[in-house]
């Protein structure tokens, strides 16, 4: 495989967003603790709580079940919405087709804009129990 | 329907409809996140949902006519509870809508010399939800009417049947009587009084109290039950939360 050009993929609560979806982005982060004693010459650190959020982008769409009435339900899903995201369009996951998976909470969910604009969404989330799944089978 | 631009807004505060003086909206919705970390958690962080909150942005560019947006958002600015309501791609009935009741938290005007006059304002919700409905009842009207059915959905026994409505223009108008009803079916079997607003004299909006659930009909109407006068433009709107 070699370095490729982003065609996301992602599924909010089970519903895919492809159709939708222009920016999507997983932030993956890990405390540092420190662990540095008078012993050491060099600063000393052990890792802390691991962290994933996801922010997304998407074109709005208001008609019956798509895009507002699935961010909507998502509201309802706090805090298990089921997250599932990958850097190639399919959802066929592989060795050379990871997805990144994990339980979620919707922080916000941001809408509108100026006139004549298109009509986007800025959606975050962020893990609210188990860990980050990368699934390759 | 498809992805859209912000072309058609309509944008509703009180009695006021300040479409014609915004050109810019903005509707924030989030949710509190508790850290619900425990030794239990497995090294990853955990989260909580805490409390909703809905905020409309909005901007445009002022009227200092009277009735106008200026006057709209001044005493608004004074006011607690102020009905609001938007949509982003029109109003027609059944169109989707965001609505709830505000407090206004800033109203800012002016800019430097030369500059056209513009504001910004935002409105906070200070009670119930922000509810995500339909358009149920648009335009002016000139006497009673029965409005068409929606299949919105039932109302679970931990939601509330919400509904809004915003008279904006009248003629020679002197009273009306708008209700929210339901119904088996979109032949309106079992039809049923679920919502009556007070009794609109002039120009107004009201949220009504919710009303709990359990409701088990799927189909919902906006009507006008009473009617004196020539015309009375109103914006009705239902959602379940």
């Amino acid at each position: 495989m070699s370095h490729q050009m982003l065609a996301c993929r992602l599924k909010l609560g089970g519903s895919d967003m492809v159709a939708d979806v222009f920016q999507a982005q997983l932030n993956r982060t890990q405390a540092e603790l420190d662990n540095t004693v008078f012993a050491n010459t060099w600063k000393a650190r052990i890792s802390g709580l691991k962290d994933v959020q996801l922010s997304a982008s998407v074109f709005d769409d208001i008609a019956d079940n798509l895009v507002d009435e699935i961010v909507d339900g998502l509201f309802t899903s706090n805090p298990s919405i089921a997250i599932e995201f990958g850097i190639a369009q399919s959802f066929t996951e592989g060795v050379n087709n990871p997805e990144y998976q994990f339980t979620s909470m919707i922080l916000s969910d941001s809408m509108g804009g100026n006139v004549g604009e298109e009509a986007k969404r800025a959606l975050a989330f962020a893990i609210s129990s188990g860990s980050l799944v990368r699934d390759i089978t | 329907m498809g992805h859209f631009p912000l072309t058609n807004c309509k944008i509703l505060l009180g009695q006021y409809d300040l479409t014609g003086d915004t050109n810019k909206i903005k509707i924030d919705r989030s949710q509190k996140e508790w850290d619900d970390t425990t030794y239990g958690s497995g090294g990853w962080r955990g989260r909580g949902s805490g409390l909703l909150d809905g905020v409309f942005g909005m901007a445009g560019i002022i009227d200092t006519t009277a009735a106008g947006q200026d006057e709209a958002l001044s005493n608004g600015q004074s006011l607690s509870n102020v009905p609001m309501l938007v949509t982003l791609r029109g109003a027609t009935v059944f169109d989707r809508t965001k609505f709830g009741v505000i407090q206004q938290g800033q109203y800012q005007v002016g800019g430097g010399v030369g500059q056209r006059a513009e504001w910004n304002a935002d409105g906070r919700i200070s009670g119930y939800v922000l509810v995500n409905g339909f358009m149920m009842a648009v335009g002016a009207k000139t006497g009673t009417f029965n409005g068409s059915y929606l299949d919105i959905g039932g109302v679970l026994a931990t939601q509330k049947l919400y509904a809004q409505i915003h008279a904006t223009v009248k003629s020679s108008f002197t009273s009306a009587v708008f209700k929210v009803q339901s119904a088996d079916d979109a032949i309106g079997t079992n039809l049923t009084d679920r919502i009556t607003f007070t009794t609109i004299t002039g120009l107004t909006s009201q949220f009504a109290t919710p009303v709990a659930g359990a409701i088990t009909q799927t189909f919902w109407r906006v009507i006008c039950s009473a009617f004196t006068g020539t015309s009375l433009t109103v914006y009705g709107a239902v959602g379940i939360n």
